[in-house]
């Protein structure tokens, strides 16, 4: 076995004797690696990144709207009927799968107190249920009750960041604010919740839904957004049948026509994140075996030119004793040598090009154990197979011919 | 009376590189004794090389029978010869064939390399090949740095380490000056002295005449086997 030492040996001198040309030899592959390594890396962390964003989402939540996420087509279902509170009732008052229903409005206002104004801060209509379909709980205070929602009293319940900005370190529960101009009872600061895709999930007030309705301009088109959560996470599907079923109903459909609204889950969201990673992941698969197939017809060429080179010095080794197999070894050796330089230096690259790319955006990146395991092993591969034959060239040389080769 | 370490019987060999069979070698029977110190020699085309390259297991015969030191050389695969270089027969040649990158000392330890000896007991042959054939200064040398002379007795060095039944010495003069070549040849007499068998093939008669038995061949047969005085 002394003779795979004695072939490593070789080829780390014939490496350093042949500076340029091993390095240009070994572009090939390292540039394979750096395109698996680097896209893997970004594409799991990527993942990592969303999955825990939408990790403070419950997996028993279902998000009722006009629109399907992610995969919907958006030009049909605009033209759908306008989601409304009174659906959202009927499902809460006829449902025995559900836990909470809050239907929710959108708008936005100004914020101003004695000192502070803020323009522009996303504002939210909801019932008392909000609480707890949307994981709400107020840090100070109290959430706003049944009877509140339905009068359409003025009071707000205030985003920690807006509470922050315009109250520091008093606490604002008690305090008033006015609302474009209008004057509010606080009685609430919700808990930091942070952000979320970049949007920032604690700069917005939260009303009843009917003084939204009352005082602030929102979509009528759009409706309504139903959050709701069921009773049984483990029956969801039997939930959306239900929920499915009260929704036809109290939109009069017809049992030929289509459902005019879509019932969505977070599952939905990851669904279609794992079919766009899985598609560029073959992408990255395809991208980076052909870098490696040009790799190795590299490493094929110059181990080709290598053993013709040194068709003398085989020859002497043969005479001195080496068999077909050690001579097939020692190539081979050489080439898969090579080539893991190639897949180190790859895998250092594609790490690296990951790392800087992380540091400007949010986008996490991740050292994976398998990466590096993909990257060694196809450069180690692509160095057996693209190494055989000219390895084989050497072995099958007769020693005479070889000997006499100038 | 010893036994023959080489029995060469009726050995024919030839080639068909185009329409007609050339006879390289046409019926030579030989034996070799143990301790023997033999030159081969011949103009070119006479057969000398084809029956080096046999008697060194670098190729086989079409015909006849071959023993070396009791292997029938004529049965053996690939790597049964490839043993057989590399234990029975030490190669030295005209070209040296040194590997360029390798230090003298690594050049000698090759042949065991390939029989798979240690590293410590590698070392501890090549140093003392290297001092029997006078380079003990010379051993962390890389060929480049060597005269002629010093890279043949490199090769020396090397043919001896594994202690081989028969030098094979493939014109071994025939890169270096007269001044060299006769230091090169004294020092294949020391070791016919220690009672090594010796081979030289040679077109030189100068260099024959080092050698206690010179045979002569022409058109792949022997002409003259002289038993020098």
């Amino acid at each position: 076995m002394y003779y795979i030492w004695e072939s490593i040996k070789i080829s780390l001198n014939i490496i350093r004797e042949n500076k340029l040309r091993s390095f240009l030899t070994l572009l090939g592959i390292m540039i394979g690696v750096t395109t698996i390594i680097f896209v893997h890396s970004v594409l799991v962390g990527a993942e990592k990144f969303i999955v825990q964003e939408l990790s403070t989402m419950g997996s028993n939540t279902l998000y009722i709207s006009k629109y399907t996420w992610m995969t919907g087509d958006w030009r049909t279902e605009r033209k759908r009927k306008p989601l409304t509170v009174e659906q959202a009732n009927f499902i809460r008052d006829n449902s025995k799968k559900v836990e909470h229903v809050s239907p929710i409005l959108y708008s936005w206002c100004h914020v101003k107190n004695r000192s502070t104004m803020l323009t522009y801060i996303s504002m939210v209509g909801t019932t008392e249920s909000y609480e707890y379909t949307s994981d709400s709980s107020p840090e100070s205070g109290r959430f706003f009750n049944s009877t509140e929602a339905e009068r359409g009293s003025n009071i707000v319940i205030l985003g920690s960041q807006i509470a922050d900005l315009m109250f520091e370190n008093l606490d604002p529960v008690g305090q008033h604010v006015k609302l474009n101009g209008r004057k509010f009872y606080i009685i609430g600061v919700l808990e930091k919740k942070g952000e979320m895709f970049g949007n920032n999930m604690d700069e917005k007030v939260i009303v009843p839904i009917s003084t939204l309705k009352k005082y602030f301009g929102y979509n009528r088109r759009h409706g309504v957004d139903i959050t709701i959560k069921a009773k049984d996470p483990t029956k969801m599907n039997e939930t959306i049948d239900d929920i499915t079923s009260l929704l036809r109903v109290s939109r009069g459909l017809k049992p030929d026509e289509d459902n005019d609204f879509s019932i969505n889950q977070i599952s939905q969201i990851l669904d279609f994140l794992n079919k766009i990673t899985s598609s560029l992941q073959i992408l990255l698969f395809v991208i980076g075996s052909l870098s490696l197939l040009v790799g190795g017809i590299g490493i094929m060429n110059i181990m080709l030119v290598s053993v013709t080179q040194r068709t003398k010095e085989i020859g002497t080794r043969k005479a001195l004793g080496a068999t077909k197999n050690l001579i097939r070894t020692q190539f081979v050796i050489e080439s898969v040598i090579l080539c893991s330089f190639g897949g180190m230096a790859g895998i250092v690259t594609g790490f690296s090009i990951a790392a800087l790319i992380s540091s400007f955006t949010p986008l996490p990146y991740s050292i994976s154990m398998i990466s590096i395991i993909i990257g060694v092993g196809f450069s180690t591969l692509v160095g057996v197979v693209f190494g055989y034959y000219p390895a084989n060239k050497a072995a099958k040389l007769n020693p005479i011919n070889a000997l006499r080769y100038e | 009376m010893e036994e023959n370490l080489i029995k060469i019987d009726n050995i024919r060999k030839t080639y068909t590189p185009g329409k007609e069979k050339i006879h390289a070698l046409d019926g030579i029977s030989l034996d070799i004794k143990k301790g023997e110190y033999i030159a081969i020699m011949g103009a070119s085309g006479s057969g000398k090389s084809t029956l080096m390259n046999i008697i060194g297991c670098l190729d086989v015969a079409t015909s006849g029978k071959y023993h070396l030191n009791n292997h029938n050389v004529e049965t053996l695969n690939d790597n049964e010869l490839a043993r057989i270089r590399n234990k029975e027969i030490g190669f030295v040649f005209q070209t040296f064939n040194l590997l360029a990158r390798s230090t003298a000392i690594h050049n000698v330890e090759l042949p065991l390399i390939y029989s798979n000896v240690s590293s410590s007991q590698r070392k501890e042959r090549a140093i003392s090949a290297l001092k029997k054939v006078g380079l003990g200064d010379r051993m962390m040398h890389k060929p480049n740095e060597l005269s002629g002379g010093q890279k043949q007795r490199v090769a020396v060095a090397r043919a001896l380490i594994n202690n081989p039944s028969i030098i094979l010495a493939d014109e071994p003069t025939g890169n270096l000056d007269s001044k060299t070549s006769i230091e090169i040849m004294n020092l294949f007499n020391d070791l016919h002295k220690d009672g090594n068998t010796i081979i030289v093939v040679t077109h030189e008669p100068d260099i024959a005449e080092f050698a206690k038995r010179v045979i002569h061949l022409k058109d792949g047969k022997i002409e003259k086997d002289i038993i020098n005085s």
